[in-house]
């Protein structure tokens, strides 16, 4: 039973005064001082009962006063979802831990307060009318900071958001984000690349698990879908500190839906439909709450056949069959909080662009008729993430953090034959993380940790061969971050030493080692706010690139590592300068990153099998450097319409100002949204986006790459609901509104001149059961 | 809400969750095959088009290759070979590579 304060008040002194009325009754005829007794004690309990359950809050607006009715609350720690009764009043009665509790409400500018431990008193939350949300109140989840306070330069981006326009996979999603780009094989393989670097350069967290899934090859793309995300924080640049070697490039930390509030349930069942691959994506919620112990489960089952180009042919090989499943259960007792998640996801992805020719023509990689099933060559995909989150938060508001799991990831290429896989590997690992926060005084904080990996990859002996051999390796890291803030002003200077150890057996073993560093701060006055930040990071050379030697399907190459490569080295100054009014917001966000040891993969003129021969070199320093720019205008005269651009740059050069491989063309994005007035219809119109994307040519092509041609892409989505006795949330949209043909300069079919999917009509229907 | 409604459409919900992370049964693998010949510049030719094989006879082939007598002087399209293979030289099976019927005719 839910009950707003005042309800709850009413109830608790309603129930109190009929036991009051009830002794009285009994007790009348004997000792008047005896019910007088009773009723001072009864109007003591009450007094003291009142107060340890009236934690409560009132959403209210600044400047009416009157109550905002289903104001969004989000207790950060427990990762709890709930919202506002009618009069904008919410109990938290049972919560027994210090945490960040977000306000938000749509048309107001959301806000935050620490709530702490045992703290019983009632808040009266006021919110500003606003038109733009640049700067959304949302916690990192790396480092427990409101997101302006960050230090770093870190994007959130919500996922599964209503006014979202649905994407053919997770990363197409995110790669609308300023800096962020993808590396695809048709629409089912998907690989990030931040600022212009991809692969081992980038690392990937799923609610603080490290997802290591041989991301080396630019076929391995990333393995789990947007079902049950709730965001994903994007670190640009390197990022060695928080997150460990390898990170030059960047980072994405992708976090989970929250839970529902105690005694509450609620399930959904969502289809989404695609006409141009005939994909089917169906997602089964249930979220589940007691008073101690939440649930989440959810299942996926995405199907897709070959997609179609705007010529109408349809890319043989692109189909792809997704099966997910995913459930957390979160508890806490007292100042614990526990949360354990299991994450399973099944991919069987069909290779297109597949080829014995020298010089292939794209119409050998076309049919007149679409198929869903499966040939050769295939890949098969298989992940089990395990994780393991436990919090202690400490009467002084300390936190001892220690999060570990596991993550086995399998991946199986069958490329000649259907029975005898030619490459079978398996790549497990124990990453662990432990931290200590605590909090000097009140303008100091400190966190401090140890974090590493155990990782171990082996290959199927029934394989035909195997790229990279058996081998181990072992991370362990060491930090201390230290924050200071006072007022507009707040700084943070951190150190990392990290160890890796590689074991291949009588094939190599070695040690890498680095001291890395970080050092930011963030300076608020009236409507600017400047942050700039200085961040270095190493990555030792991998397996793929040290010992590598075989044919690579995946790119059609021969591949031959070295065993003189050396760490890499990256340091990145990266400054950015926001300008916020209540209509017009605007961030510009150049940056500068140097590399030292900079690790390529080149090829050469011999052959080995009839494969063309690459090898893995480095050259001595590269760097890369661009900016993004955003600009948010929300027209005072029509407060329903939202428009936004953001502009996206990156250059990359070697020692020799020679172009880097797989540098994305510059993008300008922009994007139309106009939302609809609410009114108690049962159907109605939330909001119509329009998103244009514009790629401009790319002629600094490194030497191996061809230039690739500008282009436009359109694509719009009407939101709608529907809250008869069920209620449902609808989309209905398209993508490539004009059928345009393009080939963007990172897609992996791109030498072989196929372009990406034509127009895609596509429809969600998202039933919530109650 | 009715409570017997609610009940009944979670039961759907359970089985629409339990269905999509069912295991689908395994029906045996059938694919066409060739006998095909690597050529130095990465390229292949095919030399022959063998039947369509099935499980065990599938996993035989492509485990213990197919075995010739005579020396195959033309492709399976029947041009001449610039190098005949003779039996004993490297030569590969290829199995389960194309969509049947259906090529594009570009």
């Amino acid at each position: 039973m839910k009950l707003s304060c005042n309800k709850k008040f009413k109830y608790i002194f309603a129930k109190t005064f009929k036991v009051q009325r009830k002794l009285i009754t009994v007790k009348h005829q004997k000792t008047n001082y005896k019910i007088l007794v009773a009723k001072l004690m009864l109007l003591f309990l009450t007094i003291y009962t009142i107060p340890l359950n009236a934690q409560s809050l009132k959403v209210i607006d600044k400047n009416t006063l009157g109550p905002i009715p289903y104001a969004s609350v989000e207790l950060y720690e427990i990762q709890i979802q709930s919202y506002c009764d009618e009069n904008g009043e919410y109990e938290f009665g049972y919560l027994s831990n210090t945490t960040p509790v977000i306000i938000s409400a749509n048309g107001y500018k959301p806000t935050s307060f620490i709530f702490k431990a045992g703290d019983t008193s009632s808040y009266n939350i006021k919110l500003e009318k606003s038109h733009i949300f640049l700067n959304e109140v949302v916690v990192s989840p790396t480092t427990g900071l409101v997101q302006k306070n960050n230090l770093t330069n870190v994007t959130l981006k919500k996922i599964n958001q209503t006014d979202q326009i649905i994407a053919p996979n997770l990363m197409e999603l995110i790669a609308t984000v300023p800096g962020v780009n993808s590396i695809n094989t048709g629409s089912s393989i998907s690989k990030p690349v931040i600022r212009g670097l991809s692969g081992l350069k980038v690392v990937t967290f799923l609610n603080g698990l490290r997802i290591e899934n041989q991301q080396w090859a630019n076929d391995h793309g990333l393995n789990f879908t947007d079902m049950g995300i709730k965001s994903v924080e994007i670190v640009k640049g390197p990022s060695s500190l928080l997150y460990g070697a390898d990170a030059l490039g960047g980072v994405l930390y992708f976090t989970d839906e929250n839970y529902l509030p105690p005694n509450s349930f609620n399930s959904s069942f969502e289809t989404r439909f695609e006409s141009n691959s005939m994909s089917s994506f169906n997602i089964a919620r249930i979220k589940l709450a007691t008073e101690k112990i939440r649930f989440n489960v959810y299942a996926g089952y995405k199907s897709a056949a070959e997609y179609q180009i705007p010529d109408g042919d349809f890319v043989k090989n692109s189909s792809y069959n997704r099966k997910s499943l995913k459930a957390s259960v979160g508890y806490n007792k007292n100042n614990w909080i526990l949360n354990l998640r299991y994450n399973y996801n099944s991919n069987e992805n069909g290779l297109p662009g597949h080829t014995h020719s020298l010089n292939p023509s794209p119409e050998e990689f076309l049919l007149e008729i679409q198929h869903r099933d499966r040939i050769l060559p295939l890949q098969l995909i298989e992940d089990h993430y395990l994780s393991i989150e436990n919090k202690l938060i400490l009467s002084n508001q300390s936190v001892i953090k220690f999060n570990t799991g596991f993550t086995s990831n399998s991946i199986t290429e069958f490329e000649e034959k259907v029975t005898i896989p030619g490459i079978s590997m398996l790549l497990n690992n124990i990453p662990y993380n432990f931290s200590y926060t605590s909090y000097i005084n009140e303008n100091i904080k400190w966190i401090s940790g140890v974090q590493g990996m155990l990782t171990k990859n082996s290959n199927d002996e029934s394989a035909e061969s195997s790229l990279i051999p058996n081998a181990s390796s072992y991370d362990v890291g060491s930090y201390s971050l230290l924050q200071y803030s006072k007022s507009k002003f707040e700084t943070q200077i951190g150190l990392r030493y990290d160890i890796r150890e590689i074991d291949a057996g009588d094939l190599l073993s070695k040690n890498f080692s680095k001291l890395n560093g970080s050092f930011g701060l963030v300076f608020q006055k009236g409507l600017y706010t400047l942050r700039t930040n200085f961040s270095s990071g190493f990555r030792p050379p991998h397996l793929s690139e040290m010992l590598s030697y075989g044919v690579h399907h995946g790119t059609n190459r021969f591949e031959i590592g070295s065993q003189d490569l050396e760490s890499e080295f990256a340091n990145q100054f990266d400054i950015s300068l926001d300008y916020g009014t209540e209509h017009i917001n605007f961030n510009i966000n150049p940056f500068y990153n140097h590399f030292q040891n900079y690790i390529y993969v080149a090829p050469t003129a011999d052959f080995i099998d009839g494969y063309q021969v690459y090898e893995y070199t480095q050259a001595s320093s590269a760097r890369t450097y661009g900016g993004e720019i955003y600009f948010h205008y929300h027209p005072h005269y029509a407060h329903r319409l939202h428009i936004e651009h953001d502009l996206s740059y990156v250059i990359g050069e070697d020692n020799n100002s020679n172009p880097l491989p797989l540098i994305p063309q510059t993008r300008l994005n922009s994007n139309l949204k106009y939302e609809f007035t609410q009114s108690d219809k049962k159907f109605q119109i939330k909001t119509i986006l329009l998103q244009r994307s514009q790629f401009f040519d790319k002629n600094d092509v490194s030497t191996f790459e061809t230039p690739s041609d500008s282009y436009e892409i359109y694509n719009i989505e009407g939101n709608f609901s529907y809250s008869g006795k069920q209620k449902m949330l609808m989309k209905l949209g398209v993508r490539n509104l004009f059928n345009t043909t393009y080939i963007n300069h990172l897609s992996n079919l791109k030498g072989i001149g196929l372009p990406s999917a034509g127009i895609n009509f596509y429809i969600s229907i998202n039933y919530l059961i109650n | 809400m009715n409570k017997k409604l609610f009940t009944i459409k979670n039961l759907i919900l359970s089985s629409a969750l339990a269905f999509m992370t069912s295991c689908s049964d395994d029906k045996e693998t059938c694919a066409d095959c060739h006998l095909v010949v690597m050529n130095a510049d990465g390229s292949e030719t095919e030399l022959l088009d063998l039947e369509e094989y099935c499980g065990d006879a599938l996993h035989e082939i492509e485990e213990n290759g197919y075995s010739f007598q005579d020396t195959i002087y033309v492709d399976s399209d029947g041009n001449t070979l610039a190098t005949p293979v003779a039996p004993g030289d490297a030569v590969e099976v290829h199995c389960g590579e194309e969509h049947d019927h259906d090529g594009h005719d570009h």
